[in-house]
């Protein structure tokens, strides 16, 4: 008897707005070379996107992609990971990434499909309708011009209560290079202004209703397993406690904890709270009902950082309702472009705003900051264009730039730097430093699993006290095989190997795909030695082997796994090599950022400290070695691509020149 | 332990969340049933994912025998439809082939798959909506109690579905 094989839906949704041509293509392939989601977007980057490509050009793919655990009993699976061409990386605008919660990822699976990848573009606004396996294109005449949220509710009007939507509002229809994929009320593929790339291509909403199952090989075992990962991730412990709720917000609008995303399992994450009839301040005559998200919340202001504006909770959950409805980026809004303006303004360097102050307590300053980027009034036509690039444009403060953008547009994020909010100590934030480096945009799906979560488990910043230092070390030397990799003291040392396995589990996460704030599982207050296992024994880091392998019926080894990531991390390198010659001087470009003197200071150190320019160039080597790449190029050599099964993409990277078949010593590291 | 008269009272409650066309009548649950509280709900819907992995091997919430009916796009509305496991069941009492009777050790109604014909009269007599013919056994399916171990209750991270009556 043939092994049962799960997890995937089995096809692709293939979509060409030029044409009006939809058909499928099968994705078992695809997932059981390069996983699912952010995999699959590699691979189809890699196929169909040759170079000189740009994000509005209808030769550009948009991916979107569920993964073999989306949907199912995977604790916290419910997300899907967008691809494409980003307009609002810099200087190049090349391919990235960004995952997306809420219910559209599992209901895609449900109508029987792992991605959708749509290419060209139409000439008129279209919506994408998918019900089961009818699909088709729809007249979205009516819809254009509209935000997220009438856009989802006359959606759900036309075709039912249980369509799930992914929306674009009218900054992704003005190309705005900082416009979000949105979904629900709070939830969005928000780095990488793939909004602009739906806007470029007329495409304003693709709605889907999912009634089918997603077939599992090993059911009863799967069912054993994702029971047992719940119940590690369960409170009351598991997790430190970080939040409770507000007794006022509770009876006033009904604060209360919600999912944001399908499969949720953590009953108090500190990151999701619904609310419902919140008078609006800058609209009084408006109430708003939704959800806010980390960076949503932060809207309302957070004293003791640069973002110490204060707009009340009433302006705050307003001005997040507003930008969500237009579809922009809350974390660009408020981590990067307003403490830039104001700082800017305090300064000098910006006389005025369009004629006004710069006033961050203002709601209504907010206000009029979203409606001059979303429809390109004044400066705001700069701004549209994303904060790096409108300093530019503008001629303003590009030296404030490097403060709050650490690199690639994209602004700081738990790197240690910049603000007082990035809680990341030396020498943690190294890590942090080389993911950066290696990156496309801020890496969060691996800086989430190593510096913040160890700043979160740490008795510097955990609420309930944490675990000791050395504990910590303890822990992570059952990942990282060294205590080095997590050990407050010690500096620069062993610091590549948890950048590299980070970097394996992040493209995990996207791909199979589970939220990136609760894998891996590494610190545990449940365990003796707190490390992460569940009731039976198995460790935490393996959850997601186990469960994929259950899933799928895959029959491979947890390291096979790992060379799944491996293959798909190094497919992402090929095409950026490919198509925008990226080499290890492009990654040295984070170096400046992070050679600031850090926010916070290690207590074992006694002082801030900044990058060492000549130990980092160390640890990128070690970096570079342990990915069996060339050192001085950082690029995959041959024997790399072919042990991963990528010798096609070797032979194409060969043949124009771009990669050597093993390591060289090039000049400049003779010296 | 609940008294018969608070648990009428607990239906009627239930009753008051649901959609007003969903209960025709209230009906007193048997000691041993599932109970939701939408207050507590986070919406994250694990229960109706893993309610279909236990029954049907399948991840698809349409086939459940638990659903959560999330709406939270302009109103917060969130509806659940589960069994009560009534005293008087009304699915068994409209069945015409006697397919649903009452288990004492697990303490739940169960269908006999053999003497289905799935003429969906229970569907009908279900004042809850939480029992429907299942697309691919073309049999009814309503929930078991899981046999004892019940999933969605474990799985529940805000419990806000527990087991009561045990």
């Amino acid at each position: 008897m043939a092994k049962k094989t799960g997890g995937w839906a089995g096809k692709l949704l293939r979509v060409d707005l030029s044409t009006g041509k939809i058909w499928t293509e099968p994705s078992v392939e695809y997932g059981r070379q390069y996983i699912g989601g952010r995999g699959i977007g590699a691979r189809i980057a890699w196929d169909e996107i040759p170079a000189g490509v740009k994000p509005f050009d209808p030769e550009n793919r948009l991916i979107v992609s569920a993964g073999p655990l989306t949907g199912t009993s995977a604790p916290n699976s419910g997300r899907a990971t967008v691809c494409t061409l980003s307009p609002q990386a810099y200087p190049c605008e090349w391919f990235s990434y960004s995952s997306i919660g809420n219910y559209w990822g599992p209901t895609l699976k449900y109508a029987g499909y792992d991605a959708i990848v749509v290419q060209g573009a139409s000439d008129r606004p279209v919506y994408l309708w998918v019900e089961n396996d009818k699909t088709r294109l729809r007249d979205a005449r009516e819809l254009w011009g509209k935000g997220t949220f009438e856009t989802q509710e006359r959606l759900a009007a036309e075709h039912g209560p249980d369509v799930r939507t992914l929306a674009i509002g009218q900054a992704g229809e003005n190309c705005n290079r900082i416009a979000i994929i949105a979904t629900g009320t709070a939830s969005a593929a928000g780095q990488g202004g793939f909004g602009a790339v739906m806007g470029a291509k007329r495409l304003k909403a693709i709605a889907v209703r999912g009634t089918g199952g997603i077939p599992i090989a090993d059911p009863e075992a799967f069912s054993e397993c994702t029971r047992q990962i719940a119940k590690e991730m369960h409170a009351p412990s598991g997790c430190p406690k970080w939040s409770t709720l507000d007794p006022d917000l509770k009876r006033e609008f009904g604060q209360r904890f919600v999912a944001c995303s399908q499969g949720c399992v953590n009953p108090i994450c500190r990151l999701s709270r619904y609310y419902i009839n919140v008078p609006g301040v800058v609209y009084p005559n408006r109430k708003y009902t939704g959800m806010v998200v980390c960076e949503s919340s932060l809207l309302g202001g957070a004293p003791g950082t640069y973002y110490d504006w204060n707009v009340g909770f009433e302006g705050g959950f307003e001005l997040a309702q507003i930008s969500q409805d237009y579809g922009i980026n809350h974390w660009e809004l408020g981590l990067g472009m307003a403490p830039w303006l104001r700082k800017c303004y305090r300064e000098g360097l910006l006389k005025d705003f369009d004629g006004a102050a710069v006033d961050l307590n203002s709601a209504h300053w907010w206000d009029s900051l979203f409606r001059k980027i979303v429809f390109r009034q004044g400066s705001g036509a700069a701004l549209a264009e994303g904060c790096v690039r409108a300093a530019r444009i503008l001629g303003v403060g590009e030296e404030l730039i490097p403060e709050f953008f650490t690199a690639w547009g994209f602004a700081g994020h738990w790197d240690g730097h910049g603000d007082k909010i990035n809680i990341i100590v030396f020498p943690y934030w190294l890590v942090t430093a080389l993911q950066w480096a290696m990156g496309t945009r801020d890496p969060m799906a691996s800086g989430h699993g190593y510096a913040q979560n160890i700043m979160n488990w740490s008795p510097m910043f955990s609420p309930d006290g944490g675990l000791g230092w050395e504990t910590i070390a303890d822990v992570a030397a059952n990942v990282y095989g060294t205590r080095q990799a997590a050990h407050p003291t010690s500096g620069y040392e062993a610091k590549a190997i948890p950048a590299v396995w980070h970097g394996h589990r992040s493209i995990i996460k996207d791909s199979v795909t589970v939220d990136d704030q609760a894998y891996p599982r590494i610190y545990s207050n449940k365990t003796a030695d707190h490390f992460a296992r569940a009731e039976n024994g198995m460790p935490g880091p393996s959850f997601e082997y186990h469960m994929f392998r259950l899933a799928t019926g895959m029959e491979i080894s947890e390291v096979e796994f790992e060379g799944m990531a491996e293959r798909v991390f190094n497919l992402e390198r090929a095409v950026q090599i490919r198509n925008w010659d990226r080499s290890r001087a492009v990654d040295e470009m984070v170096i400046p950022h992070f050679s600031a003197i850090e926010n916070w200071v290690n207590p074992y150190i006694g002082k801030g400290v900044g990058l060492d320019r000549d130990k980092f160039s160390k640890l990128m080597d070690e970096y570079y070695v342990l990915r069996g790449w060339d050192v001085a190029t950082g690029r995959p050599t041959v024997a790399k691509l072919k042990e991963l099964g990528l010798a096609d993409v070797a032979e194409e990277l060969t043949k124009r020149g771009l990669i050597k078949e093993t390591f060289e010593v090039s000049e400049t590291s003779k010296v | 332990m609940r008294t018969e008269e608070a648990l009428a009272g607990f239906c009627q409650s239930i009753a008051r969340s649901l959609p007003e066309e969903t209960v025709t009548k209230p009906v007193v649950a048997n000691p041993v049933h599932i109970d939701w509280d939408k207050a507590k709900c986070s919406n994250c819907i694990s229960c109706v994912v893993v309610c279909a992995e236990r029954h049907t091997g399948t991840s698809a919430p349409s086939r459940a025998h638990i659903r959560i009916n999330v709406d939270l796009l302009t109103d917060n509305n969130v509806t659940a439809q589960y069994c009560r496991q009534c005293a008087d069941a009304p699915c068994a009492e409209a069945c015409p082939a006697e397919a649903i009777a009452f288990d004492e050790t697990v303490r739940a109604w169960l269908v006999d798959e053999e003497k289905c014909m799935a003429c969906a009269a229970c569907v009908d007599a279900c004042p809850y909506k939480a029992i429907v013919v299942d697309p691919v056994t073309n049999t009814a399916a309503k929930c078991d109690l899981c046999g004892g171990a019940v999933r969605c209750v474990e799985i529940c991270p805000t419990k806000a579905l527990v087991l009561v009556g045990v």
